[in-house]
């Protein structure tokens, strides 16, 4: 159910470097959201030869992290890291024949399952690379009092160096455990399971839905949604 | 950690300005390494305004970086809730609910050419407006009303969360024989569980161990009942 140790080491170095510059767009460049789960975990199915798989991943997560926000001080988990990497996983057992007839959501909802206790270490990755570029600051300072001016400003670009080689470690150890994980946990899911394990994918949307209404503080923006919902109902 | 970015941003205005002397520039680069926060997207226009000032003369530019603490920390929390708080969320329930109306690449589309064409055409006026106007550019901000923006994006949200809720029965196959609105409401009845449960906690997060026993009894429920 497995890859070969040659397709391992390849998914996983293409997807950790290339996907990588795609987490950039999170915080260090762009922010055109590219880094957006949906897009994402579709980058990460297509670079492992699966983009419909990668798509799957990457709307189930959309909402999930969404009630986090990058206010203030607060560092939201790196919903980006958790979807290229699911999405990568997941496209690349997909195209194995030994796991043609797991059904597409149960292999999206193992593949979750298994990527999703990345999320605190992706938030504390984040933290470190930003304290660590806090001090490029004094390091561009002491340049310029050198009189190193046009190597002082290119200091600002190691700050995003640093961030893309966190993503592509962060990358590659989430790939290589679920590469690893994934396919045991398939081989001992019971057949007579996939009903239920391929609707229970539905979580992630519907925690992602309840995150949001949780986080909503206007009476209004409730009964908007309790409104819509009563209408859907009736029609 | 944003003033990196400030600094390396309006370095080439500097370098034009200052080029010659290398002293000069140096000690004029310093003078942007200090503290500025603000959110990304309305960072534009800050620096419009300081490239503004910058362009008139030493001490003009020293106003404008004296100004630009209190103007991050105003951006900043317009920028957080208009973008973080209001198009974000809009733009990707909206792009969700098209991928569980129509599964396909559109909802992708969708959320890239949605958040793209706002954010980047604020972005663009607003620098330019810094640019030309100075100070003036809150007055262009002031103008677009976001705070009452970001109140219908709300609307729009918890309107296309509503129809997302509806089209998960569809398309994880739970209406089985029933009508849809049995398993719809065992649904709602999960989605509120959480949601009460995250506001208890005074956090928005949803927690895998929770929503997982959860959401298995509601899905063999809905099977038990309604699909078998």
């Amino acid at each position: 159910m497995g890859l070969d140790f040659s397709s391992f080491i390849w998914l996983t170095t293409k997807v950790s470097l290339l996907g990588a510059i795609c987490a950039l767009d999170r915080t260090a460049a762009f922010q055109v959201m590219f880094s957006r789960p949906l897009v994402a975990g579709t980058l990460g199915g297509l670079l492992a030869g699966n983009w419909e798989i990668g798509l799957l991943v990457g709307v189930s997560l959309e909402l999930y992290f969404l009630s986090e926000m990058p206010v203030g001080t607060n560092i939201p988990t790196d919903d980006t890291l958790l979807a290229l990497a699911a999405g990568g996983t997941a496209a690349a057992l997909r195209g194995l024949p030994a796991n043609g007839l797991v059904p597409e959501k149960t292999l999206a909802l193992v593949v979750l399952l298994v990527v999703l206790p990345w999320a605190g270490l992706t938030r504390k990755l984040d933290s470190w690379v930003r304290v660590r570029n806090s001090r490029l600051i004094d390091d561009m300072e002491t340049a310029l009092l050198a009189g190193q001016n046009c190597s002082a400003i290119n200091f600002h670009l190691y700050g995003m160096l640093n961030f893309y080689g966190a993503a592509v470690c962060a990358l590659g150890l989430m790939m290589i455990s679920s590469l690893l994980l994934v396919p045991v946990l398939l081989y001992c899911l019971p057949v007579w399971a996939w009903p239920l394990t391929d609707r229970l994918l539905l979580i992630f949307p519907a925690a992602g839905i309840a995150g949001l209404l949780s986080k909503m503080n206007q009476k209004r923006q409730l009964a908007v949604f309790a409104g819509v919902a009563l209408l859907l109902l009736i029609f | 950690m944003q003033c990196l970015g400030l600094a390396y941003a309006i370095f080439p205005l500097l370098e034009q300005l200052y080029g010659k002397d290398s002293e000069r520039l140096a000690q004029r680069t310093r003078r942007y390494l200090v503290c500025f926060n603000t959110n990304p997207y309305m960072a534009a226009a800050i620096l419009g305004f300081m490239v503004h000032m910058e362009q008139q003369s030493e001490e003009m530019g020293d106003q404008g970086l004296a100004l630009s603490g209190s103007l991050g920390g105003l951006y900043g929390a317009i920028g957080d809730a208009f973008f973080w708080n209001g198009l974000k969320p809009m733009v990707s329930s909206l792009a969700v609910m098209i991928f569980f109306w129509h599964p396909s690449l559109w909802a992708a589309v969708f959320l890239l050419c949605a958040y793209n064409l706002v954010h980047l055409g604020m972005r663009y006026t607003v620098f330019l407006h810094g640019l030309h106007r100075g100070i003036g550019v809150i007055e262009t901000i002031n103008s677009w009303h976001l705070p009452a923006v970001r109140n219908v994006m709300e609307f729009v949200t918890s309107a296309a969360l509503a129809v997302t809720a509806f089209l998960l029965v569809d398309y994880f196959d739970l209406r089985g024989l029933a009508t849809p609105v049995l398993p719809f409401l065992v649904l709602l009845a999960l989605i509120a569980g959480l949601a009460w449960r995250r506001q208890k906690l005074g956090e928005g997060q949803p927690r895998l161990w929770e929503c997982l026993p959860a959401g298995s009894v509601a899905v063999v429920l809905i099977l038990l009942f309604f699909h078998i």
